[in-house]
This record gives C-alpha cells, sequence and structure tokens, in this order.
C-alpha cells in the first residue's frame, strides 16, 4: 500500500483539517534514508488505519509546505493533531522508535 | 639582481600567500623571477629530498612564469627533527651560511628578481645562530614584514620584529596587514596606517581575509590526522567551511550544519548521521549540506547506514579517538594553500594585486 500523497493545494484539508491525527513524513525522491523508512511507514499505516492518518509530502514538489514546516533535512517526521504540532522527528526511525511515538501522539 | 625578504611576525600570517602573488603580479615587470625559503620548517619529500613545503607549492604553481630553480636549491636548510639538538651541541654557524649562500647564488643566478622567504617571526633560526634578520642581512636584502589582523597587536609586533632587523642592519621597506576582516576593513585600514605612520614604518598594503583562503579539503584533513577513510574516496577535494559536532539532537543539530560542514559525531549515533545525511542545500535540494563525516569512536554503524553512506558519494572517516579529540585535531590544522589548490591559488593573486602598493615596493626594492 502506498502512502497518500499531501501537497501544497490538499494539505491544509487532509491534515490540518482533519479529525484523525496525522503522520506527515516530509522526503524527497533523492534522498537514501528516506527510502529506509518509507516501508516502515506504509506498514504502520495498515496496522494503525483507524487511529491515525499517514500521508507524505515530497519537498521539491510543494516547497510551500516545507518551507513553512522549516524542514531543513529530509526525512522529517511531523506529528499533527487538530492542526497543530505535536512532535517532529529529524532522520531515520526505527520500527519500534516510530510505533512508540504513534502511540505517544494519538 | 633585485632581491626583497619577505618576513612575518608569526607563523601563519601569509608569507607565503604574499610572496605567491607579488611573483605572479610582478610577471610583467620583471622578466626573471626567482623563489627562495632559506630555512624551512614544514618539510616534505620530493625528488628524494627534504624540501619545504612552500618552496614545492611556489616551484609548481609559477611552472608557467618564469620561476626556474632547482627545488633543493629553493629550500637549502630543512630544520629536521633533531636539527637544533645538532646544532647546539656541536654548532657550526659557518656551514649553514655557506648553504644558504650557495643556494641563492645558484637560485639568483641570470634573474631580475629574487623574493626571498622567511620562515616564522625576525627571531626564528636564532638558536643555530641564522634568524631570519641575519639571513635577511647574510643575502644583502631589505625586508617587508607581514602582520595579520587587528590594530594594537600588530603594531606591537611589527615594531619588535622591526628592531631585530634595524639590529642586524637590515632596511624594512614596509609592511603589508593580511587577513583584515571585511567588516572591520575602513576601520583598521586607517587606523594601522596612521599608528604606523607615528612610528616611521609605511604599510604597503592591507589585505582583506577571505575565509576561503583556510577551509581544508577533506583529503588534507586525512594527510594531518591519522583517520581512515570508510568510503566516499571520490569527493575527497571537497572544501571544508566548518566543523561541527553532532551531539545534540539530529533536530537540533541540523539548524547548525551549513554548506560544507565536516559532521564529526559518534559512529553510534545513528540517528545523527541519517538525518545529516537527509540535510540538503536550498539551493540544490539534490546536495548535501555536508561535505564530509567523521565517525567516532572507532565505531562503523550497521549495514543499512554503511550502505547509505556509501551511496551518498561524501567522504566518510574514522577515527580511533573520542569526539573532543577528533574534533581538536582538525581544529588545529594548518591549512597551507597547494599546487592543486587553483581556485585558491587565483584568489591570492587577486587579493595581493587589488591590496598591495606595487609602485611602492618596485621603487624601495
Amino acid at each position: 500500500m502506498s502512502l497518500p500523497h499531501y501537497t501544497d493545494a490538499n494539505f491544509k484539508k487532509e491534515v490540518l483539517d482533519s479529525d484523525l491525527p496525522v503522520l506527515v513524513d516530509f522526503w524527497a525522491a533523492w534522498c537514501s534514508p528516506c527510502k529506509m523508512i518509507a516501508p516502515l511507514l506504509e506498514e504502520l499505516a495498515k496496522e494503525y488505519s483507524k487511529k491515525i492518518k499517514i500521508g507524505k509530502v515530497d519537498v521539491e514538489a510543494s516547497p510551500k509546505t516545507a518551507t513553512a514546516y522549516a524542514v531543513m533535512s529530509v526525512p522529517t517526521i511531523i506529528f499533527f493533531k487538530d492542526g497543530k504540532i505535536m512532535e517532529q522527528v529529524v532522520g531515520v526511525l526505527s520500527m519500534s522508535d516510530l510505533k512508540r511515538k504513534i502511540e505517544a501522539n494519538l | 639582481m633585485k632581491k626583497i625578504f619577505i618576513a612575518a611576525t608569526k607563523q601563519n600570517d601569509g608569507k607565503t600567500t604574499v610572496s605567491l602573488g607579488l611573483i605572479f603580479n610582478f610577471r610583467d615587470k620583471f622578466k626573471k623571477v626567482a623563489f627562495i625559503k632559506p630555512i624551512g620548517q614544514r618539510y616534505l619529500e620530493e625528488q628524494g629530498i627534504k624540501v619545504d613545503e612552500d618552496s614545492i607549492l611556489i616551484e609548481k604553481v609559477t611552472a608557467t612564469c618564469q620561476v626556474r630553480c632547482g627545488l633543493k636549491d629553493m629550500s637549502p636548510v630543512a630544520v629536521e627533527k633533531g636539527f637544533t639538538e645538532r646544532y647546539i651541541s656541536s654548532p657550526d654557524k659557518k656551514s649553514i651560511s655557506k648553504q644558504i649562500k650557495k643556494a641563492f647564488n645558484k637560485v639568483g643566478r641570470r634573474q631580475d628578481l629574487v623574493v626571498i622567504e622567511g620562515t616564522g617571526h625576525a627571531g626564528v633560526g636564532s638558536v643555530f645562530d641564522h634568524s631570519n634578520a641575519y639571513v635577511a642581512k647574510l643575502l644583502g636584502s631589505k625586508v617587508i614584514i607581514i602582520s595579520s589582523g587587528g590594530i594594537g597587536r600588530p603594531i606591537d609586533e611589527i615594531l619588535l620584529n622591526k628592531a631585530l632587523f634595524e639590529r642586524e642592519g637590515v632596511k624594512v621597506l614596509g609592511v603589508i596587514i593580511n587577513k583584515v576582516l571585511p567588516s572591520k576593513f575602513d576601520k583598521i585600514n586607517c587606523l594601522v596606517r596612521k599608528g604606523l605612520a607615528r612610528k616611521g614604518v609605511d604599510v604597503l598594503g592591507v589585505i582583506p581575509y577571505n575565509p576561503m583562503l583556510s577551509y581544508p579539503t577533506v583529503e588534507q584533513i586525512i594527510e594531518e590526522t591519522d583517520f581512515e577513510i570508510l568510503c566516499g574516496k571520490e569527493s575527497l577535494g571537497s572544501y571544508v567551511s566548518r566543523v561541527m559536532v553532532g551531539a545534540m539532537k539530529p533536530r537540533d543539530a541540523i539548524k547548525y550544519i551549513v554548506n560544507d560542514s565536516l559532521l564529526i559525531t559518534p559512529g553510534d549515533r545513528e540517528d545523527m548521521i541519517t538525518a545529516a545525511l537527509g540535510c540538503f542545500r536550498t539551493s540544490d535540494k539534490k546536495e548535501l549540506k555536508i561535505s564530509g563525516l567523521v565517525l567516532t569512536g572507532n565505531v562503523i554503524p550497521g549495514e543499512p547506514t554503511i550502505s547509505l553512506l556509501r551511496n551518498s558519494k561524501i567522504p566518510v572517516l574514522l577515527a580511533k579517538t573520542d569526539t573532543y579529540t577528533a574534533a581538536s585535531c582538525v581544529h588545529d590544522l594548518t591549512v597551507k594553500i597547494r599546487p592543486q589548490d587553483k581556485d585558491k591559488i587565483d584568489t591570492v593573486i587577486k587579493l595581493v594585486r587589488d591590496n598591495i602598493d606595487f609602485k611602492k615596493i618596485l621603487k624601495r626594492i
């Protein structure tokens, strides 16, 4: 299952106005560490489908959103709840760390 | 034959920078220009002989102009390990003087100008009876003193060094103030000229500081340390503009990573390593901000991270020491311009051309 793509155009609707908490993975096609984390997030999206939305923002395709959240490194993962940032993590995380962070931000 | 002795108030004030700049910028005034560094303290093995590294730089860089001298004659005395101890036990002043004069005569034969580069401050070499002041006298040359930055300190040090040259009866033509911060340039330019004029010293030039000249390449860092290359050999020529220790959380650390940073972090900080591998330049998102990584503690990260590092193509070095020791080693490096640093050499030539009064020098030598 591939993750939904959030863009400058739909970020407000899909993320900020979402009823469920949202995990957003800011990534780039050239970024090797991003490729490490992608399959983990896809698996988690299935496991937590009822509790949290998980999607990604391509920093090159959606520069406004990346700049608005001061994304200086990819992957950057930001947890949103009720349109607010709950946590922001930079770099690759292990499956157990990702799960722990998701649970903490539900 | 004209001669000019380039002296300094201390090591790394920029004697070689000025010598190089003078040689290139005097090309249209003098048909044949030679170079000699009578006493060298940082030497390399070249063609089987110990030669000062500044002489090697000048010899290689000036191959296209009229500088034609043998390397051995350009660098007759190499102060190697044990040199001073041997001299104190069995001094032989005449032999060193003879060696220097012989090399100078060979280098200067049929030349229009010889640029003589000193070593350290005016008194360096006194321990074996060949201070810079004495060598300038021995070769019958007038002197230009280089000092770096500031206002009070360079004036104090210039006067101290000048006194030593004058005690040997050597004429000081004037001084050049090097590495002046651009933000303080106008103030220092005005005050130092005024302050030195009060003491009867003429300022021949004030050169602004260009940080690019002191950036090492990753290759130079390897040469000066015992770091081992893990991967990224193809990018060893990348410059390092800033050294950054990755000790914070990645989210905070990345705020301090600027373009061409060298990141020094423990080998087990895979979070920091992967975060740095995602730090992109705003101008070109495909290019990483870091120009290299030093992994400390002799710890090699796990295969997934190593594989990422290999793919990134940036040089990754392994240090056997802790992070503080590794960072201190890099911080303490003396960055010398090397023959292959074409952009640095071009910058030097331009800096000297734009900021030194050649007419004044020509009139006085």
